[in-house]
């Protein structure tokens, strides 16, 4: 899913399936704080360029948002099902 | 009076058998061999074949003192894991991990009898599974922990498919690291409250095992993990843990863990993931706002995940998540739409 930010934001109102973990990355690629909102679930982290982030979110949510740098002006999330073992 | 007896009229009563305590490895089931070994303070591995049999399996034990092994049935003890010199039917494992190499022909099943139970340590320790998977080897058959290994210190068999276990470590009271992770077959019960000692607890990827009681009674814990396995019911305060750097408990609704002791000492933090709707959101406010402020270190996974079933975040606890995500840490939380 690639999402554009407006200063530094963006909002999508779709479902997005249950899923185990995402890889989230950014253009440009700066260091930075970035919050990705999964419906009231808040993930924040450091990123560079790509970040891989286990969630094990087991239902489906309707909304995400994202808030980051103005100076990033893209965000792309992909979402695996694939269970990960310790 | 007549003696019934002299006139033959009793001969088809039973006579009163006496129990014979020894073992008949080949024909005695195993719950009675297991009564039985208990009695002699011997522990029983059972193995059974796979495949064609000719691999060779590696059993990975420890012991206080040397003990012998011994070997039931057809099985065969060997020089190494090639399988090229039969050692015979009798072997020894000594105070270092020791590795038993064993074969078993196809479609047999066979005993590892360990002669002094008290004495026996390790199946397998914290870095070496006790066996591992591999083609036509024999596997570990439901080996039943069902009476008292008072000095059993370590169980490993993580990432181990087809070997198994039973029981309860309520009766392993030295146990210090338990470790059935990605394990589907064996069946552990029992509470942590037996085994104070305890420094590792691990059934992720378990769905059979059913563990309960406190942290707080394992103040050495320095890790536990635990997702994936839906039955187990741990409690206790976070706070207590002093020494725990991994925490991972979630997809599990029965756990009902705490932070009520604050403290402000946190150290290297690896993993910290609960999901207990016994977390308020002034215990998980409280609990990232101590993080911060013992200026803990992120190490491994970096990963302090408070969202699930835990209560939400307030205003409380904002800097101190700024500050956690400045230092490296993923910090994942409910929200309340802030």
């Amino acid at each position: 899913m690639k999402i554009k930010l407006t200063d530094g934001t963006a909002e999508i109102n779709e479902p997005i399936a249950p899923f185990k973990y995402f890889v989230a990355s950014i253009k440009p690629a700066i260091e930075t704080p970035i919050t990705i909102c999964f419906g009231k679930t808040s993930c924040s982290f450091l990123i560079k360029d790509s970040v891989q982030i286990d969630l094990d979110f087991d239902s489906q949510v309707d909304c995400l948002s994202v808030k980051t740098d103005k100076l990033i002006k893209e965000v792309t999330i992909d979402f695996s099902e694939e269970l990960k073992w310790i | 009076m007549y003696n019934l007896g002299h006139l033959g009229l009793y001969k088809n009563i039973p006579k009163k058998r006496k129990f014979n305590s020894t073992p008949d490895y080949e024909n005695d089931a195993y719950t009675l061999l297991q009564y039985k070994s208990h009695l002699r303070n011997e522990f029983l591995i059972p193995l059974k074949a796979n495949g064609d049999g000719t691999g060779v399996a590696t059993i990975r034990l420890q012991s206080l003192e040397e003990q012998s092994v011994k070997i039931t049935g057809n099985g065969k003890f060997y020089t190494d894991v090639s399988g090229a010199t039969v050692l015979g039917t009798e072997s020894t494992i000594g105070t270092t991990l020791g590795s038993l190499y064993v074969k078993l022909p196809a479609g047999e099943s066979c005993y590892l009898i360990c002669g002094k139970a008290d004495k026996l340590s390790g199946l397998g320790n914290n870095t070496t599974n006790v066996i591992t998977d591999g083609a036509n080897i024999p596997y570990i058959n439901y080996c039943a922990i069902n009476y008292p290994l008072i000095n059993l210190s370590a169980i490993r068999l993580s990432r181990v498919l087809n070997s198994s276990f039973t029981g309860s470590i309520n009766n392993t009271p030295a146990l210090m690291y338990l470790n059935f992770n990605n394990n589907l077959l064996s069946v552990i019960t029992g509470s942590i409250d037996s085994t104070p000692n305890l420094t590792y607890i691990g059934f992720s990827n378990n769905l059979l095992s059913v563990i309960t009681g406190s942290i707080d009674s394992t103040p050495d814990l320095t890790g536990l993990a635990l997702y994936y396995n839906l039955i187990s019911a741990f409690t206790g305060d976070i706070g207590k843990a002093v020494n725990c750097s991994y925490l991972r408990s979630h997809i599990n609704t029965k756990c009902t863990f705490t932070y009520v002791t604050r403290r402000n000492n946190w150290t290297d933090f690896d993993t910290l993931w609960i999901s207990c709707s016994s977390m308020t959101s002034t215990m998980v406010d409280n609990l990232l706002i101590d993080l911060d402020a013992s200026g803990v270190t992120p190490v491994g996974e970096k990963n302090i995940n408070l969202a699930g079933l835990c209560g939400a975040v307030t205003s409380a606890s904002e800097t101190a998540r700024a500050n956690l995500v400045d230092k490296g840490f993923t910090v994942i939380v409910n929200t309340q739409g802030e």
